[in-house]
């Protein structure tokens, strides 16, 4: 197979580029007009009203609660966020109604309306198993009665997170601002604004590539649209390498629906006339599609509209015509919160004129004037919704808290991909991909190919993407040939946009898929601080161990190359201070395979940090299939006297010292730490056990690092065992200087290891 | 808003004091006038009450610390009050008080008696002293690694043995092995209960008598030297040691010995018990004391070496043994009483020396201390003189003893009494006359006539 070269000639023809039009508020139908198409059943129009009214319902508790008012429980102490979406309610339910049951949605802090909309839209189209699963515990019969329960049961799961109950949907970790339910495809709500805009395009990627015709719709606000990661994800998003002549056989736009619920304000700073520089946000479609993304603007108080737009776009979507851009135009009654009074940013008058077109009264209106329903019928559904929701909470209220000592229960999960399903095995490949081996040996770089190339053959589940890693093979050449193995949908060059390169990965190991994400160099997983430590880390734990998050970040360490201060650093202990991530950082060839392969297969989420340092170092790797467990030092020399504990590229400058010092007559016990979490502590404390005296040695510099987590936790664990104080050798506290003489007083090499030793010795 | 608490200031001259017990714990509310804690100064414990009402918030010093004067040890106020640093302005130590060597200004007035240097645990660190404490590498505090402490206190040894060749000639483990081997710990044959044993309670196998042959070092002669290891000695002793000491080995003592005739003394007191009276025969004996001390300046006097200071009244220091040691409370100004109130002031001293609750200054500036064994069967002692004074009068029991009188052999009660003279200042025939000038007043039923 051969790379696809471009051909792109000059050409400087003067001319004007057309940006289109943008459709708003085009729908001309009503409740009427609906009906009478067959657009929509009376059954639909009242089950609408009914989820409008169970969401209004619920938020009004919230509110209630806090100030005691609410009846069923008076007194109750709610503790937790107050994001309330009333007015907003078209928005939600209008969506979730014009997309499947199967869909996909991300939510937002002000996500209660869609999180209850997307539940009951998909347990309504339940079959009795998978109710059941739901309620096993229900004595209801079956149909409507049990459907009835496993309703009654979603608000009561909803109500128990945001009490922070073991009954939650996230089980009490996440709370309403990051509620999800996987199984009715709700893949969570997100308090970081735009957090879930590249979650939802690593899903749509996910639908596209396993070809299930799941539909992404992604719930943000008008806020989240001046958000890096958030436009990043519209360019993404529209990649001409998904439609065009790269694409062969799979010429599909991502599935996904950028949904701007458009309430005016980001928090409280305007939209309109303040924070943004347009005045309609469906025009950011024009700047990242030749098709302007089929942006329209809708009325959002307007469900019927809402829900018109929506099934338009999902057809479209599962045509191959994706991405769309829906901005509806919406208004939240109350503040951000209910500690926001508002009067200081907008007026009464303003909001009356909102509360006038409000999407309940507004449908209620049409359903009587229609002769739909009868009032008595419309007050039959508000008490019920009433009664119901009132049950839940009260049940809610009553339930278990979570123990105590679980607090850090979920962190991790300790499941793997031991077994592949039928469908993802046996991917096809067109071989070639070079591997020198010489006497059995194999350097880094081809022993991390090799890892890649093994695992993706057994896997089909198993992406690699990155920055200029598919034709050019990487910046370092470590995946030259997978793309001419496995082809453009597993090995895919990105656009420049960290955070969405590590937020997509987040969204696709929650949708099936076990993304490898690389980035060229470490400095620039700074760029994706949110995606890394906010999404792929909480995601499993917030979620109450209802998400796996299966991915790996491939992250390459620069530094010894004279590059300076934005690509040399190592910052493993950055990311070993962030709960939810495992953090690899193998120094040989034989441990680079056998960890990036327990990293692929591992469902956490893995930093592997590797060094350019070392990805020419050759060493022994077995042809035969092995994995190293992620969490298992290796004692790269035996001794007697003193314990070096290293890890990544300072291993090789910790074997010269320690043939310096053996031939001086002191052993030293060399462990190589490998994966810093999770962190092998016996293995250390054993040796010091042993030998009495430490030195800790890295390439991170010493403020902060992660050798000074080891140093502490020998001091509390084996401190009657040694024999002098433990010592660190990092980079000096300092930034990596260009200057070749700098940067070689810059990071710690033999000689300072000498030093250290010998000062403990 | 809360009030400091502060080691109070029970003396003139008291510069620092130890907390003996807390009588309220942390959090407990105090009332004015409740009593917050107890001190012990050179010579008694007293009680400190709260001038304050609040709750004890915090407790700064800790019972068994001693503290200079006027630093804060502990901070009343209401709960939720910032408890404020004890360290900012609090005093600074002071200097150590003069010592009486010092040559006094021959202008200045006769100083108050000082208590001798040697009481001060001058250099004890001070909560207020500026410099951080030192935990590590100071020079008084042998450095030994964790690892090697694990071993000693394993081994039950003593680390005090190891010379440590680490980094800053810290003991590390191989020079407890080294110690370990020179000092043949192998071919200790010793029990593991007792090895455990002495771990736990410190002592050193090594040190332990060995055993006889073919037995081994056991449980009970850990024991056995566990109940012989020197125990610190209260405050009181250590007080009497040192000032005992600094007299003993600054002051040339030398004895003179005289036995009084106590017959008519004890036939003329048992008369005055059965009407009703209080003076014991030691109130007779203190009055006669007081009588002589007036006709010899050179015994109510003291001496550094260099100067002499003669006090122009009698302030009577009279010694009171009690369980925990021995105490002087002075009657002042005795000189200057009637024999009746000579009594009552003296059987109120020893009542409050009984119970621990002398004021410091009432243990302070005796001028000549007397010290009454009479009721403990003794034939004959000598004391040693009071620092600042220049005698003591050791009185003997009384006893039946064979005199002759006009050429007869009778039974009379013959007390001695031995007078320890600073020789610096007094000189044999002075001491002579003084110890004879007493039997003469015990032995003159007219005088005590005139006097009771």
């Amino acid at each position: 197979m051969t790379n696809e070269l471009s051909n792109m000639k000059p050409d400087f023809t003067p001319r004007i580029i057309p940006c289109g039009e943008i459709r708003a508020f085009q729908y001309a139908g009503t409740l009427a007009s609906e009906l009478e198409s067959g657009g929509m059943t009376t059954e639909d129009a009242l089950l609408i009203l009914e989820d409008m009214l169970i969401i209004r319902e619920f938020e009004e508790m919230i509110v209630k609660l806090r100030s005691g008012a609410y009846e069923p429980l008076v007194g109750y102490d709610y503790r937790g966020p107050t994001h309330v979406s009333i007015g907003q309610e078209a928005t939600a339910v209008g969506a979730c109604f014009a997309i499947d049951p199967k869909d996909y949605i991300t939510s937002t802090h002000r996500g209660h309306g869609d999180s209850i909309a997307k539940g009951t839209v998909a347990i309504r189209a339940m079959d009795e198993a998978q109710l059941r699963s739901r309620i096993p515990e229900s004595t209801a019969t079956a149909g409507e009665e049990l459907t009835e329960e496993a309703l009654e049961d979603h608000i009561f799961r909803t109500i128990a997170e945001l009490f922070g109950k073991e009954a939650g949907y996230c089980k009490g970790r996440g709370g309403g601002m990051h509620i999800a339910d996987f199984t009715a495809g709700h893949l969570g709500a997100n308090a970081i604004v735009g957090g879930g805009v590249p979650i939802s395009t690593g899903a749509a990627y996910s639908s596209r590539y396993l070809r299930n015709g799941r539909v992404v719709c992604c719930f943000a606000g008008d806020g989240a649209y001046a958000n890096g990661v958030v436009l990043e994800c519209l360019n993404w998003a529209n990649q001409s390498q998904f439609t065009n002549h790269l694409a062969k056989e799979c010429k599909q736009g991502l599935p996904m629906i950028f949904f701007v619920v458009n309430n005016h304000y980001a928090m409280t700073g305007r939209s309109d006339e303040e924070v943004l520089g347009i005045d309609f946000i469906a025009r950011r479609g024009c700047g990242f599609a030749e098709n302007n993304m089929h942006a329209e603007v809708v009325n959002g108080m307007d469900v019927l509209a809402v829900r018109e737009a929506v099934k338009r776009a999902a057809v479209g979507c599962r045509e191959g015509t994706g991405p769309y851009l829906i901005e509806v135009d919406t208004y939240r009654y109350y503040g951000h919160s209910l500690s926001d009074p508002r009067n200081e940013y907008r007026t009464r008058e303003e909001e009356e004129l909102w509360r006038a077109l409000d999407p309940i009264l507004s449908l209620k209106e049409q359903l009587l004037r229609n002769n739909v329903i009868e009032q008595a019928a419309i007050d039959d559904i508000h008490l019920r919704v009433e009664a119901r929701n009132a049950r839940a909470a009260v049940r809610a209220s009553e339930a278990a808290d979570p123990d105590a000592s679980d607090v850090i229960k979920y962190l991790y999960t300790d499941t793997t991909s031991e077994e592949v399903p039928e469908s993802a095995r046996n991917a096809p490949s067109n071989g070639g991909v070079e591997i020198v081996r010489k006497e059995g040996n194999l350097t880094y770089k081809d022993a991390l190919k090799e890892a890649l190339y093994e695992e993706m053959l057994r896997d089909r589940r198993v992406i690699f993407y990155g920055e200029d890693v598919a034709d050019y093979g990487g910046a370092f050449k470590v995946t030259k040939g997978l793309l001419e193995a496995f082809g453009r949908e597993r090995v895919f060059n990105t656009p420049i946009s960290e955070a969405a390169i590590c937020g997509t990965a987040v969204g696709k190991a929650m949708t099936g898929l076990r993304p490898i994400a690389e980035l060229m160099y470490m400095d620039f997983a700074l760029m994706s601080g949110d995606t890394i430590s906010n999404q792929a880390s909480k995601w499993h734990y917030m979620s109450g161990a209802n998400a796996e998050l299966p991915l790996v970040y491939r992250v390459s360490v620069g530094g010894g190359k004279g590059y300076g201060g934005q690509h040399s650093q190592t910052l493993e202990s950055v990311f070993a201070h962030i709960p939810g991530l495992y953090v690899v950082y193998p120094a040989t060839p034989y441990d680079a395979k056998g960890l990036l392969k327990s990293a692929i297969r591992t469902n956490n989420p893995v930093m592997f940090i590797e060094s350019q340092i070392t990805y020419n170092f050759s060493g022994p790797v077995p042809e035969e299939e092995y994995l190293i467990p992620i969490g298992e030092a290796d004692v790269k020399r035996a001794g007697t006297d003193v314990t070096i504990v290293t890890w990544g590229p300072a291993l090789h400058d910790v074997l010269k010292a320690a043939a310096t010092l053996a031939a001086e007559g002191t052993q030293a016990e060399i462990i190589d730490i490998r994966t810093l979490v999770p962190l092998d502590k016996e293995t250390i404390l054993n040796s010091v056990r042993k030998t009495g005296r430490c030195v800790v040695v890295s390439h991170a510099v010493n403020i902060g690092s992660y050798t000074g987590e080891i140093a502490s936790t020998i001091m509390a664990e084996a401190f009657d065992f040694l024999d002098a104080p433990v010592l660190r050798v990092g980079a000096a506290n300092g930034i990596a200087p260009q200057s070749h003489i700098l940067e070689k007083a810059f990071l710690p090499d033999e000689a300072d290891i000498l030093a250290a030793a010998r000062e403990v010795l | 808003m809360g009030q400091m608490i502060i080691m109070p200031k029970l003396g003139q001259t008291v510069e620092e004091s130890t907390i003996v017990t807390w009588r309220k714990n942390e959090g407990e509310r105090i009332a004015k006038g409740d009593i917050i804690f107890e001190i012990e100064t050179d010579k008694a414990v007293l009680e400190v009450e709260s001038f304050y009402e609040g709750t004890l918030l915090k407790v700064f010093v800790q019972a068994g610390e001693t503290v200079p004067v006027s630093v804060p040890v502990a901070f009343v106020g209401t709960p939720g009050d910032e408890i404020p640093d004890p360290s900012a302005g609090a005093p600074k130590p002071r200097p150590a008080p003069t010592p009486l060597s010092n040559p006094p200004s021959s202008s200045s007035p006769a100083p108050a008696p000082q208590p001798p240097a040697t009481t001060e645990t001058a250099s004890a660190p001070k909560l207020s002293d500026p410099q951080p404490r030192k935990t590590t590498d100071s020079p008084e505090r042998q450095a030994i690694s964790p690892r090697a402490r694990a071993l000693v206190r394993r081994m039950a040894i003593d680390a005090a043995n190891i010379k440590g060749t680490g980094l800053t000639n810290r003991i590390v483990e191989a020079d407890v092995l080294e110690y370990l081997r020179t000092s043949r710990y192998d071919e200790l044959r010793v029990t593991p209960a007792a090895v455990r044993l002495a771990s736990r309670e410190g002592i050193d196998v090594l040190a332990l008598p060995p055993p006889p042959p073919g037995e081994r070092i056991r449980v009970s002669d850990v024991e056995r030297a566990l109940e012989e290891r020197p125990q610190k000695l209260s405050r009181m002793r250590q007080v009497i040691a040192a000032r005992l000491t600094q007299s003993y080995t600054t002051t040339p003592h030398f004895f003179v010995t005289v036995g009084v005739d106590m017959t008519d003394l004890i036939a003329l007191r048992t008369e005055h018990k059965a009407n009703g009276g209080t003076y014991t025969v030691t109130d007779f004996i203190l009055q006669s004391v007081v009588l002589c001390l007036k006709d010899f300046p050179a015994l109510n006097s003291r001496t550094d070496g260099e100067s002499v200071e003669w006090s122009s009244t009698v302030n009577l220091g009279v010694a009171v043994s009690l369980d925990e040691g021995l105490v002087v409370p002075v009657a002042h100004r005795a000189g200057d009483m009637t024999m009746a109130q000579l009594n009552e002031r003296v059987r109120e001293l020893v009542g409050k020396a009984r119970e621990g609750s002398l004021k410091p200054d009432e243990m302070k500036g005796s001028s000549f201390t007397v010290s009454n064994m009479g009721m403990l069967d003794v034939e004959n002692f000598t004391a040693i003189i009071n620092p600042g004074e220049s005698g003591i009068l050791a009185v003997s029991s009384t006893r039946e003893t064979p005199a002759v009188i006009d050429g007869e052999i009778c039974a009379r009660s013959i007390m001695k009494i031995t007078l320890s003279s600073d020789h610096r200042l007094v000189d044999g025939a002075t001491a002579a006359k003084f110890a004879n000038a007493i039997k003469s007043k015990l032995e003159d039923m007219d005088l005590w006539q005139t006097l009771m």
